[in-house]
């Protein structure tokens, strides 16, 4: 295997924070760019849970620690690979030092309210004049130009505003939301995409751009086919739990033990047949309620307790191996801890193991796309707290010994948010 | 210049994933040559469909997902099909397929045989479980993703059973990834001139939009469970709808009271800090819930959101294509030559994923009706002559 990094010849300098904006980070930095992700000791990244007293997050064994912010699970599954520093941006010295950083950077990429970047006054146009090559990319959750864009918004309210909440729910039951911030990885992955699209063009152009991503757009983008059911189809999609408009059985069906579940989708007949010989039903097979993926569409109640009734005192993941062994998809519903001890990704060594120096080591999801010759990794642990602020000012920025000293005196840097 | 007007994509995927990873490579600049077989690809055949009448061409999805590409039919089961795409691959940089596993190499073009007719050439290679692994023959929708991944697992309320995501969310997350994993290989190609196999495991997509809560997960040792909605982040009843409202802070928790006219409600002491708003989410929602159903979604969101307290309205499909803000930004764009001219004017799609000042998202052209450009391709490009092509046809190769 090469040890190369595709992208190792870049540099970004970060805004980003919580998931959506350091999600694309963290692909960037995965990939082998040097990304430095910029916090202020006053304004920590949200996603490492704040400062006690009032830390609140997921540590490990429940211990928050003295730094319960290097701790927390949710930042520290989504900053891997990259260089941590703080500056205060309010400050004089801050914004200078951040500047001279963006002078030498290939990229910079930010997902605050779209608010922020104008009040920091770090738009573009100034930028460019700065780094004339520079990408810049803002990802809002409403974008950085139309009519809401100056409106707050976060994962729980950029996936009501997507559509895809008015999707997601039972039958007859009210919209929902995700249990995930769902619309954030959505927005971090093709916030991704853009920043791939602008390094090509910089690379043949030598140019850089301006690059306005709204996490809402994004989002209804996943959804592409419910809003040409409206815009085409002429109907206005309503929720409809685990069906789906074309297969029947289709749905996540009871199992033996506490909340256990396994998915079944029937495609075809043919797998309707095989079903039915799984389940011992063979006769079934011939019921003509049951006979097209129409009839059974229409009949899916029944089938439904059908299918059911053969689940409830089974095994989920034997279920979905008998099923599977007959070609027909499925699999069991799992609990969060059973994720990555799944035998497909202990084989493919999806998950990676990282030892962080706050934490000690746990697994965490890795690259989603395997490159044969530059396979992306995690080469190094989500950072703590300002850890690399020193080394980073003074080996890209030359400043010296004394000048940070006095930096970290005034609270501009350093890696010690101090008591209040 | 576009970002990709030198690439050329030569995609024999089918379904979802593998034409929106290639969709984005040509509504950026890219020649993509789509391969259909003389039948027609399925998704000509998914909808949904104007007035619900069939019609290959007029396919939603496939008008969607194949904007900007040129399509040549050619039946890779015939020797003679196969030896066109033999022709074809030299041609391009960059190949996407979504064969399951091994087929490719059974037809003759493993990635060593494409290396060998082009020695730089990059081969993506979408599955739902990946090249390798117990699980490569195994077979998947999107709602067994949903289950393996776990995030089916935490939709939806403790009460009932576990939701799926709504659509076919799992192939976009899959074509996105080998969007991301192909693009970044061509960078590393431009510096170093060497091709490589991108291979996306469709679970492996999904599961990365997972990853932070699996990490919460293992540090508490609980795997995270469903919820029932409401306070603190659910959706809540109002007048016409419902809306998503997050107080967690302070100032916004004295916002809110100023906007409902109340403003002494906000130092109830059973309310004073966030904390003890999370102790309290049932009284508090019924506090808030009565006050919310005196207002619609929109005189809430443009009431409060100035106020800098985190609102969102649940837009349905309709609500959301005719939202004021998407028609400003002008995301929705008309899906053919014939909406784009008024003829069937709310014949949307969605436009732009991200907007780029220096290579703008872009339509060249609508998606290619099935074999429309056969004699482009294989006369103009290829060499072929016109006899050839029509000997072809006539035995159904192309």
């Amino acid at each position: 295997m090469s040890s190369k990094l595709p992208l190792e010849r870049l540099r970004a300098v970060v805004l980003t924070q919580a998931w959506s904006g350091a999600l694309t980070t963290q692909l960037l930095a995965n990939m082998g760019a040097e990304v430095i992700q910029v916090e202020a000791l006053s304004r920590p990244d949200v996603w490492r849970g704040g400062y006690p007293p009032h830390n609140r997050g997921q540590y490990p064994n429940g211990e928050p620690g003295t730094r319960p912010y290097d701790r927390n699970a949710l930042f520290n599954a989504v900053n891997t690979s990259k260089l941590g520093i703080t500056l205060d941006l309010n400050s004089e010295e801050g914004k200078s030092l951040f500047l001279d950083l963006v002078s030498t950077s290939d990229l910079l990429a930010e997902n605050y309210s779209a608010r922020v970047i104008p009040n920091f006054g770090l738009e573009y146009p100034m930028l460019r004049q700065i780094n004339p090559t520079i990408i810049m990319m803002r990802m809002p959750s409403f974008g950085a130009s139309g009519p809401y864009a100056m409106y707050p918004g976060n994962g729980g309210t950029t996936e009501p505003m997507s559509g895809i909440s008015s999707l997601l729910g039972y039958p007859d039951g009210q919209p929902m939301n995700s249990g995930t911030m769902h619309t954030d990885a959505i927005s971090g992955m093709m916030g991704f995409a853009a920043l791939l699209i602008a390094i090509r063009h910089r690379a043949r152009t030598g140019k850089g751009q301006y690059i306005d991503l709204s996490q809402q757009e994004t989002a209804t983008t996943y959804i592409t086919d419910q809003i040409l059911e409206h815009t085409v189809g002429g109907r206005v999609p309503q929720r409809m739990g685990n069906r789906d408009r074309r297969m029947a059985p289709h749905g996540f069906y009871r199992c033996r033990g506490e909340d256990s579940w396994v998915a079944i989708a029937v495609r075809s007949d043919t797998e309707w047949e095989r079903l039915c010989e799984v389940m011992g039903r063979p006769e079934l097979a011939s019921d003509v309620h049951f006979a097209t993926a129409e009839d059974r569409l229409q009949h899916t109640e029944k089938l439904d307790s059908i299918v059911q009734s053969w689940t409830l005192n089974r095994d989920s993941t034997k279920t979905a191996e008998v099923l599977q062994a007959q070609k027909i998809p499925s699999s069991a519903v799992m609990k969060a801890l059973e994720v990555p001890e799944n035998p497909q990704h202990k084989a493919r060594g999806f998950f990676e193991t990282v030892d962080h120096p706050a934490t000690g080591p746990y697994s965490i999801a890795g690259v989603p796309f395997s490159l044969s010759e530059t396979p992306g990794r995690i080469h190094r642990p989500a950072p703590t707290l300002g850890q690399h602020s020193e080394a980073v000012l003074k080996q890209h920025l030359g400043v010296s010994d004394s000048e940070y000293a006095s930096l970290e005196s005034q609270g501009v840097t350093g890696d010690d948010p101090g008591d209040d | 210049m576009t970002a990709f007007s030198d690439v050329r994509v030569i995609d024999l995927s089918t379904g979802i994933a593998g034409p929106f990873c290639s969709k984005l490579f040509a509504d950026f600049g890219a020649d993509v040559i789509k391969v259909e077989p003389p039948t027609g690809d399925e998704s000509r055949r998914l909808g949904p469909f104007p007035d619900d009448e069939d019609d290959p061409e007029a396919s939603g999805i496939f008008q969607y997902l194949n904007t900007n590409k040129r399509c040549v039919t050619l039946d890779a089961t015939t020797p003679a099909g196969r030896s066109l795409l033999r022709e074809l691959i030299p041609e391009a940089g960059i190949v996407v397929e979504s064969y399951p596993p091994e087929a490719m190499r059974q037809m003759g073009f493993g990635y060593s045989e494409i290396r060998k007719l082009r020695d730089d050439a990059i081969l993506v290679s979408i599955t739902p479980f990946g090249q390798t692994g117990p699980w490569r023959d195994y077979q998947a929708t999107d709602i067994v993703q949903y289950a393996a991944s776990g995030i089916g697992y935490v939709n939806g309320t403790p009460d009932q059973e576990p939701l799926k995501e709504p659509g076919n969310q799992s192939h976009f997350h899959a074509g996105t990834c080998a969007f991301l994993g192909a693009a970044t290989a061509l960078i590393y190609r431009d510096i170093s001139g060497v091709g490589q196999q991108v291979d996306v495991s469709t679970l492996e997509a999904v599961t990365a939009a997972f990853a932070p809560q699996l990490l919460a997960s293992q540090h508490t040792g609980v795997s995270q469970k469903r919820r029932f909605p409401g306070l603190p982040s659910g959706l809540l009843p109002c007048k016409d709808g419902y809306v998503a409202l997050n107080v967690r802070h302070q100032p916004t928790w004295a916002h809110l009271w100023l906007f409902f006219e109340e403003p002494e409600i906000a130092d109830d002491p059973r309310f004073a800090t966030p904390e003890d708003r999370r102790a309290n989410t049932a009284e508090l929602a019924e506090l808030i819930t009565p006050r919310l159903e005196r207002f619609t979604m929109q005189e809430l969101y443009h009431g409060l959101s100035p106020l800098r307290i985190n609102v969102g309205m649940t837009l349905d499909i309709e609500q959301l294509v005719n939202d004021e803000h998407m028609i400003k930004r002008g995301f929705f764009v008309p899906i053919s030559q014939s909406s784009q001219n008024g003829k069937s004017e709310t014949q949307k799609m969605p436009g732009a994923p991200f907007k780029m000042s220096a290579t703008p998202w872009e339509i060249r052209t609508y998606a290619p009706s099935l074999g429309q450009h056969n004699s482009e391709v294989f006369g103009q490009m290829l060499g072929h002559s016109d006899q050839q092509l029509d000997q072809w046809r006539n035995e159904d190769v192309i």
